[in-house]
């Protein structure tokens, strides 16, 4: 029974995780309806960031968003205006296919550059928090993966109190429902669009900051995460913030349990059941609002 | 009888034909080329460089030593072929260096994956090819012109396995075990060896896992490893896998008496950085080690030269393809004229059992191939990290004298 605990703790901070990462791909999907295939690559740009600031100037990575969240904002905002939004104001008219194999082309370049310039090989950092855990129990929590939990848990309640307290927040939730409508309320969707694609890049730099202490840095690393974080906004609901945080507590939970009665590799054939059957049951996902 | 114009036209046809072959037949009698197919850039780029270091080193001695005698002291060229650790670049790179550069052996690919079909084109082309990459199957296609000198897969668990069995004994025994193994093909087919070997000397192994490459998380193959207490842990893992398996052993406190590695990325630089004081007491199975030249003088002189010279030690690749080009060097010494299929049959006829021999630079007791062209002799060797350095403990003939084996893993009471 402790077993059955621990792997259900132990899945929830993993799940914690994933949400965080959720949460950045489910802005870009809720909002421009485009599944951002260079989430993942983002990820890894921010992590190589946090590594750096560690390793040439001693920033501690819980820090490093201090300056890897405006670096991250400022990139995803050039990316999006330079190569996304070309693209989609030329496919106004239908579903825009050509955006998402724009995203693919960025992870790879993305990926590709950062081994060129840092090689395959794998780096880590050695913090005080990076092996610690205690125990409640007989339970046995990491503490970097709980601060992972906390993270998650205050960026989401920030997007939260952002999209439904704040006029951008509005316009950004305003123009994902329907574009249209939105421009005729005033609302420039180019500018809007820009901004929530920043603003899920940025974010990449809070979940970079609480995987480097505990995790690894490599350039391939974002390809881990990103089919899992797919997975848990669709699953939660395009669009929904507590839905991308529900989602991720749910596969990183269900990973747990499935690995340790089973085994890790099962997981994924559960989850991805899991998931059709969601889509089935109810296409907008677990917190979704279906749209007419 | 022939006409002096027919001789004439006959010779240029010769010399026409000579010119589309591209042949530098002229230079044939006097230089023999060895064709290097290994990944001189590229993600494992770093691999490749020390391999051309220690044969361009090999090279000089063998060309200043005066050649090959028995060819009129010919002498060695190496021609390089870039992998890029590319299958596709391999088989491409093998094809060129044969019908281009007209090679007469070819030494490759450190990667199995790109040594697989690389060393088929050898085998077409009816070039020898010496393997290094520890893949059972490279030899076991019924080829006639690919020879492996050192240990495959088999025989690196083995040698694993038998060396924990004997630590094992000193430390206090071994009687249970759990293997984690990444699922793709080297992860799987080590991990089914290993449990073989291990049933054999009579060690329960409660499970296998092939837990998915590159996961995010292993908490639960860990939880549930704990569960069954086994006094033995091994894991074969990339270089990712091996970091997030060993931090998150510590997290869960699973310390088994023993924490054993079939190689792969618990044997990296990078490893011993990342996981720092948690890679003390992982033993591993390698193919060299310079603890080697404490029992074999020749071999630490070597070793010396070469640290001199390029700043780093030998490492169980560059000694393996340094090792290949002395069992052709060796070869071509018994061969009195130079050509593909004389070279295959005195590589085929090698019997080398001379502890001084530059072959042996990997130990063995001897160096022949059987009918697949395997050596049935080669072994590998047990080392445990200490101090962030690998100590050399198996087996017994050629184990440092003054290690000192840690046990149990992190030497916490279980």
């Amino acid at each position: 029974m402790r077993s059955f605990w621990q792997a259900t703790v132990s899945g929830l901070l993993i799940g914690g995780i994933y949400a965080l990462i959720a949460l950045g791909l489910n802005i870009v999907f809720g909002t421009m309806r485009v599944v951002n295939f260079a989430q993942g690559a983002l990820l890894m740009a921010g992590m190589f960031m946090a590594y750096w600031l560690w390793e040439l100037g001693g920033v501690h990575p819980y820090l490093s968003p201090l300056v890897t969240v405006p670096l991250l904002f400022g990139l995803g905002y050039l990316i999006q205006r330079a190569c996304v939004s070309p693209l989609l104001a030329r496919e106004r008219a239908r579903e825009p296919m050509s955006v998402l194999l724009v995203t693919l082309g960025l992870a790879l370049v993305l990926e590709n550059a950062a081994l060129l310039f840092f090689s395959a090989d794998f780096k880590t950092v050695q913090t005080d928090v990076s092996l610690a855990t205690f125990k409640v129990g007989g339970i046995i929590v990491s503490v970097p993966r709980l601060v992972g939990m906390g993270a998650m848990i205050a960026t989401c309640l920030g997007l939260y109190l952002f999209f439904t307290r704040t006029d951008l927040g509005r316009a950004v939730r305003a123009t994902g429902q329907d574009r249209e409508v939105a421009r005729l309320m005033g609302i420039d969707d180019a500018r809007i669009y820009g901004f929530a694609y920043a603003l899920s890049a940025a974010l990449m730099g809070v979940a970079a900051a609480v995987l480097v202490p505990f995790f690894y840095v490599h350039p391939a690393l974002g390809t881990s995460f990103l089919l899992k974080v797919f997975v848990i906004v669709v699953l939660g609901g395009i669009g929904s913030m507590p839905g991308a945080a529900l989602g991720g507590l749910i596969v990183g939970v269900v990973e747990g349990i499935v690995g340790l009665y089973i085994q890790a590799s099962a997981a994924q054939i559960v989850l991805f059941a899991v998931f059709i059957g969601v889509l089935f049951l109810r296409p907008a996902g677990l917190l979704g609002v279906e749209r007419q | 009888m022939c006409s002096p114009r027919l001789v004439r036209r006959l010779v240029m046809l010769v010399v026409v034909l000579a010119g589309f072959a591209g042949v530098p037949s002229a230079q044939a009698a006097d230089e023999v080329r060895i064709g290097v197919v290994c990944p001189l850039t590229g993600p494992t780029a770093k691999f490749g460089q020390a391999q051309r270091n220690a044969l361009t080193m090999a090279m000089e001695d063998v060309n200043g030593a005066g050649g090959i005698k028995s060819l009129g002291g010919a002498k060695i060229k190496l021609v390089f072929g870039d992998t890029r650790g590319e299958a596709d670049i391999g088989v491409t790179e093998t094809e060129r260096l044969i019908t281009r550069e007209k090679v007469h052996a070819l030494i490759g690919a450190f990667q199995s994956g790109v040594g697989f079909p690389s060393s088929a084109v050898a085998e077409r082309h009816q070039v020898p090819w010496l393997t290094f990459g520890t893949f059972d199957k490279i030899t076991e296609r019924g080829f006639k012109y690919v020879f492996r000198a050192h240990a495959n897969d088999t025989m690196k668990a083995r040698t694993l396995i038998e060396g924990l069995v004997a630590l094992g004994s000193r430390g206090g025994g071994l009687k249970s075990a759990v293997i984690m193994a990444e699922n793709t093909e080297w992860g799987k087919s080590v991990s089914d060896k290993q449990r073989g070997f291990l049933e054999k000397a009579g060690v329960k192994v409660h499970f296998v896992e092939n837990y998915p490459f590159a996961a995010p998380d292993l908490t639960s193959l860990i939880v549930k490893a704990k569960g069954t207490n086994p006094d033995l842990i091994v894991a074969d893992s990339y270089l990712g896998d091996a970091l997030l398996i060993t931090r998150q052993m510590h997290e869960q406190e699973l310390r088994p008496a023993a924490y054993a590695a079939g190689g792969g990325g618990h044997v990296q630089p990078d490893f011993l950085k990342g996981a720092g004081k948690l890679s003390e007491g992982i033993i591993a199975a390698t193919m060299w080690d310079a603890a080697i030249g404490k029992r074999v003088p020749w071999i630490a002189k070597e070793n010396e030269r070469h640290v001199a010279r390029f700043g780093v030690p030998y490492t169980e690749d560059s000694a393996g393809f340094y090792q290949a080009f002395y069992v052709i060097v060796d070869a071509l010494e018994r061969t009195k004229t130079l050509g593909t299929k004389e070279l295959r049959d005195a590589i085929a006829a090698t019997s080398i059992t001379d502890v001084n021999h530059k072959a042996m630079l990997i130990p063995y007791k001897q160096i022949k191939f059987d009918e697949t062209g395997q050596n049935p002799f080669a072994t590998a060797l047990v080392v445990q990290t200490q101090g962030g350095k690998f100590r050399l403990l198996y087996p017994e003939s050629v184990a440092e004298p003054d290690a000192k084996l840690v046990w149990p893993y992190l030497g916490t009471p279980r």
